[in-house]
């Protein structure tokens, strides 16, 4: 999937946990679960907002482009 | 999670339920009463078999879908595949009404009347499975767009 999510990464930065980071930005734990495996279709900017905040952040330090490398 | 359909659905419900039971019991019961009853059972007797069991076949698929509008899992894999079947059985029913009516203007003598009929019949079945081919591809597309939302965070 060419949109990678790296929220591990900032959270260990931010000395923060997944439970804990789900509780303030209020989405379930399976949900953020969905994000951080790559396995979500969408994201709603509502959210995203909520993240930076949270975390202090930008949208680049969360979201990352990385092209496919097999061309069928 | 349990889902509440309207008391029109209910009652279709409980309606499909009865004809399906009431069904099988004809099935089963109506050749060996019409023995005892010594009625002379003409070959053309014999198509309720088929027909029958496609029929009971496609209203079971109905009774699951049902149940699956109960528990809120409409739009699943399970109910396109209950979808195709139904669609089939559908497509079956009208080609044994078909071949019957062949056989039976080959066979016996039949008015009118009853190839009109029967003829009406055959396209009532296509049309079903028309009906039902063209709702398999909208509940897949439904799914798609359910996944879609489901997924998005």
């Amino acid at each position: 999937m060419p949109i990678i999510v790296n929220l591990d990464v900032i959270l260990a930065k931010r000395k923060m946990s997944s439970n804990e980071l789900a509780e303030k930005i209020g989405i379930t734990q399976a949900n953020l679960s969905i994000l951080k495996t790559n396995k979500g279709k969408a994201i709603r900017f509502s959210t995203l907002e909520k993240i930076c905040e949270v975390l202090n952040c930008t949208p680049g330090d969360i979201l990352e482009y990385r092209k496919n490398e097999k061309y069928e | 999670m349990k889902g509440n359909y309207s008391k029109i659905g209910k009652l279709l419900n409980i309606l499909l339920k009865i004809v399906f039971i009431i069904l099988i019991v004809i099935i089963l019961a109506l050749l060996p009463i019409l023995k005892a009853m010594n009625i002379e059972i003409m070959l053309i007797y014999y198509f309720i078999y088929p027909i029958g069991i496609a029929f009971l076949i496609l209203m079971y698929q109905f009774i699951l879908m049902f149940q699956s509008l109960g528990e809120k899992t409409a739009f699943s894999k399970e109910n396109i595949k209950r979808l195709d079947k139904a669609k089939n059985s559908s497509f079956f029913i009208a080609l044994c009404i078909l071949v019957t009516i062949l056989f039976s203007t080959i066979m016996y003598q039949f008015s009118l009347f009853m190839i009109i009929y029967f003829i009406f019949l055959t396209i009532l079945f296509l049309g079903v499975a028309i009906a039902l081919y063209i709702l398999r591809e909208l509940f897949k597309d439904a799914i798609d767009y359910k996944e879609e939302n489901d997924l998005t965070i």
